[in-house]
C-alpha cells in the first residue's frame, strides 16, 4: 500500500462523512412542518424535481431547505411521510411481502372515506408512484360490489341525470346489471 | 354523513383520467361497467378502459354451466361492444367456457385493436384451436395461453415486439416452440408448462428468465447468454429414460454452459439427474461469479455422478449467497457404503465457499454419502450462518444418530448455527 494512495482514500473518506444528508422540511398546507432525510423526500416525484432544480445553487455541506406543500394538510403529509419511511427500510432490509403488505393495509384502514380519497389526491400531487397506486387499490376495494348510491356518495358524485336518461343507460349496460336489479 | 349535511364536493371526477383509470381497472370490470351509472360525466369512462379482465367475477355463478356460460358470452360481446379505442391487455380466465365460435370473434376484434397483452386460460375440456388472427397481433408484447392448441400459419414470421411468452398445457409442435422462440428477437421471459417429451433448442439472445416444467427429452440453451433465473422440473417418463442412457453429449454443458450472467437457479426433480448425464466436462469453461442462489431438489446422494453436479455447481459459484439441497428417496435404498472424501476429490483451490451463509436441506436420510456433503459444506464455509436440516419423514428413529454425528463436525464458521428442524 502506497502512501500517496492512503492519501488519496483518506480525501475520499473526509467527502464521504461530511456530505451529509441534507434535511428537507416540508411545510404542510396548514402550516406544521417535517423535517425528514433527503432519500424520504426523494421519493416524492414533486418534491424531488424541486430539489434537482435547486441542487446546483445549494452547498454539499448540511444544507437544509423548505419546500411548501400549498396542497396538502398535515393529517396527509403525516401519512405519506410514515409510508415513505417504512418503505424505505423495506427495501433496505428486504422485508417480506406479506409484511409489507400489512403495513400498507394498517396504513389506511380506519381512515374515513373523506380522508383515503384525500390521501389520494395529497400522493397523486405529490407524485409518490407506489403509494399512489396503494391508495388506488384500497379505494377499489372499497367501491367493489357497492351500490351505484354508495359509490356516489363516497365520491361525493351528484347524479345528473334524469329519470328517462337513467333509465336508457340502465339498458344500456343491463349485461353488467342484471344483478342488482334484484336488490 | 347525517341528515341535512352538505355532500362533499365532488373531488374524484376533475382527477386526471390516468388516476380514474387506474382505479377502474383495480375494479373487477362488472363494476368498472356498472361506474356509468354514477353520473353524465363518468358514462363512458369505463369505456375506453385499456386493460379489460374477464372471468368469473362477471356473472354470476349458478349450478347451470350452460347457463352460466351464455351469461359470460353475452356479457364479454356487449362489453367489447360498448368499448371505445384500443385495447392494450385482455384476460380471460374461464375454466368453463368451452371453444365457441365468440371467442374466435373476440380475438378478431382485439387483433385490430392494437392487443399488447392477451391471456387466455380456457376449459381443460377441448382444447382451444388459436384463430390465425392472433399471429397477426403485430404489437404484441405478453402472451400467455393455457389450454390450447397452437398452430401458426406458414406466413408468420414471429411476433417481433414479444417480451414475455407463457405457454401452460398448450398443444404445439416442437419445431414450432423452437422457431417462435427464435423468431421473437425481444423475449425475456419464457416460461413452458406441462409439455409433453420436448426436444427444446433455445435461442434468444435477450431471454432473462426461463422456467420449464414438464417431460423433456433434451434441453440445449444454444443461445442464452442473458439468462438471470433459470427454474427447471422434469419429470420422466420410460422413453426418456431410454433415451437418458443412450445419450453421451455432456449435459452439463449443453445446459449451463452458455449462462455467465445466472443469478438463481433451481431445479426439481430429474434436472439434477439430467444433468449428470453425458461425458464428464472437466474444467469448466464459465464461472457462475453473479449465481447468488442454488436450488436443487431431489437429489439422489447415492449416485456419485449427481453429487459431482452439484460440486460443480457450488465449485464454479465464488459468489455463492444461499444453497438448498432436497434429498431424494433413492437414497434411503443406498447400499454401497464406500467411503467417500470430498475434500480429496474436489481441487483445495476451489473449496472455499466465501459467501455462503444459508443452506437448507431437507428430506435428508441420513445415508454416509448426504452426511458426507454437510460435512463437507460445514468445513469450508467461512462465513456459514445456518445450515438448516429437516430429517426424512420416514426415518424418526434415525434423527438422534445423524444429529449426533453432524453435531461432531468441524466448522470453518464460529457464527454456524445447526438447525435440525423436526416436524
Amino acid at each position: 500500500m502506497s502512501t500517496s494512495n492512503q492519501g488519496q482514500q483518506t480525501t475520499q473518506n473526509q467527502q464521504e462523512f461530511f456530505k451529509v444528508t441534507r434535511i428537507i422540511t416540508l411545510q404542510a398546507s396548514d402550516g406544521p412542518r417535517f423535517e425528514v432525510t433527503e432519500p424520504i423526500a426523494m421519493q416524492m416525484g414533486t418534491v424531488r424535481s424541486l430539489l434537482e432544480e435547486d441542487d446546483s445553487s445549494a452547498s454539499a455541506f448540511g444544507s437544509s431547505i423548505t419546500v411548501p406543500l400549498l396542497n396538502v394538510p398535515s393529517t396527509c403529509l403525516v401519512k405519506v411521510i410514515e409510508y415513505c419511511k417504512k418503505h424505505g427500510q423495506f427495501r433496505a432490509k428486504s422485508t417480506p411481502e406479506d409484511q409489507v403488505k400489512a403495513f400498507d393495509s394498517g396504513l389506511v384502514k380506519d381512515l374515513s372515506d373523506d380522508m383515503i380519497i384525500e390521501l389520494l389526491l395529497c400522493a397523486n400531487y405529490l407524485d409518490a408512484k407506489e403509494l399512489l397506486e396503494m391508495v388506488e387499490k384500497a379505494i377499489a376495494k372499497r367501491i367493489e360490489d357497492k351500490s351505484p348510491e354508495f359509490v356516489r356518495k363516497f365520491f361525493g358524485i351528484e347524479c345528473d341525470f334524469s329519470p328517462e336518461e337513467e333509465a336508457r343507460v340502465r339498458h344500456e349496460n343491463k349485461f353488467a346489471f342484471d344483478d342488482i336489479d334484484d336488490d | 354523513m347525517q341528515m341535512g349535511e352538505v355532500a362533499a364536493p365532488d373531488l374524484i371526477s376533475d382527477l386526471p383520467q390516468s388516476i380514474i383509470e387506474s382505479i377502474l381497472t383495480r375494479l373487477p370490470i362488472r363494476d368498472a361497467i356498472r361506474t356509468s351509472i354514477l353520473s353524465t360525466k363518468w358514462r363512458y369512462r369505463w369505456s375506453t378502459l385499456t386493460e379489460l379482465v374477464f372471468d368469473g367475477t362477471c356473472v354470476t355463478l349458478c349450478n347451470d354451466r350452460a347457463l352460466v356460460e351464455k351469461n359470460i358470452v353475452k356479457f364479454i360481446t356487449r362489453a367489447l361492444f360498448l368499448h371505445q379505442g384500443p385495447i392494450h391487455k385482455f384476460q380471460l380466465s374461464a375454466r368453463y367456457l368451452q371453444c365457441c365460435s365468440d371467442i374466435d370473434q373476440w380475438l378478431l376484434f382485439l387483433s385490430r385493436n392494437d392487443i399488447k397483452e392477451l391471456i387466455l386460460d380456457l376449459g381443460e375440456g377441448e382444447w382451444f384451436r388459436v384463430p390465425s388472427c392472433l399471429f397477426n397481433c403485430k404489437k404484441m408484447t405478453h402472451l400467455e395461453l393455457h389450454c390450447c392448441e397452437f398452430d401458426p400459419p406458414p406466413t408468420f414470421k414471429g411476433f417481433l415486439c414479444l417480451r414475455s411468452l407463457n405457454l401452460h398445457q398448450v398443444l404445439v409442435a416442437p419445431e414450432v416452440i423452437e422457431s417462435l422462440i427464435s423468431s421473437c428477437p425481444l423475449l425475456e421471459v419464457l416460461s413452458l408448462t406441462y409439455s409433453d417429451s420436448l426436444d427444446l433448442n433455445i435461442n434468444a439472445p435477450n431471454l432473462k428468465y426461463l422456467c420449464l416444467e414438464g417431460e423433456f427429452k433434451d434441453i440445449c440453451l444454444e443461445n442464452t447468454p442473458l439468462l438471470v433465473e433459470i427454474s427447471v422440473a422434469m419429470y420422466m417418463t420410460d422413453d426418456i429414460a431410454e433415451h437418458f442412457e443412450q445419450s453421451s453429449s455432456c449435459n452439463f454443458i449443453k445446459f449451463l454452459g452458455g449462462v455467465p450472467l445466472l443469478e438463481k437457479l433451481v431445479g426439481y426433480i430429474y434436472f439434477t439427474k439430467y444433468l449428470s448425464i453425458g461425458d464428464d466436462p472437466g474444467r469448466l469453461p464459465v464461472t457462475y461469479s453473479q449465481l447468488k442462489i442454488i436450488e436443487l431438489y431431489q437429489v439422489s446422494f447415492e449416485d456419485m455422478k449427481e453429487i459431482m453436479v452439484v460440486i460443480r455447481l457450488i465449485t464454479n459459484s465464488p459468489n455463492l449467497k444461499e444453497l438448498k439441497i432436497s434429498g431424494s428417496a433413492n437414497s434411503l435404498a443406498a447400499t454401497e457404503e464406500y467411503d467417500l472424501d470430498l475434500q480429496e476429490i474436489v481441487c483445495p483451490s476451489d473449496c472455499l465457499f466465501k459467501h455462503l451463509k444459508f443452506v437448507k436441506m431437507t428430506d435428508i436420510a441420513g445415508v454416509p454419502h448426504e452426511m458426507e456433503f454437510i460435512k463437507f459444506l460445514l468445513k469450508n464455509s467461512p462465513v456459514l450462518e445456518t445450515m438448516s436440516i429437516t430429517p426424512c419423514v420416514f426415518l424418526k428413529d434415525k434423527n438422534l444418530n445423524m444429529l449426533i454425528e453432524l453435531v461432531r463436525f468441524r466448522r470453518a464458521s464460529a457464527e454456524a448455527e445447526i438447525e435440525f428442524v423436526q416436524n
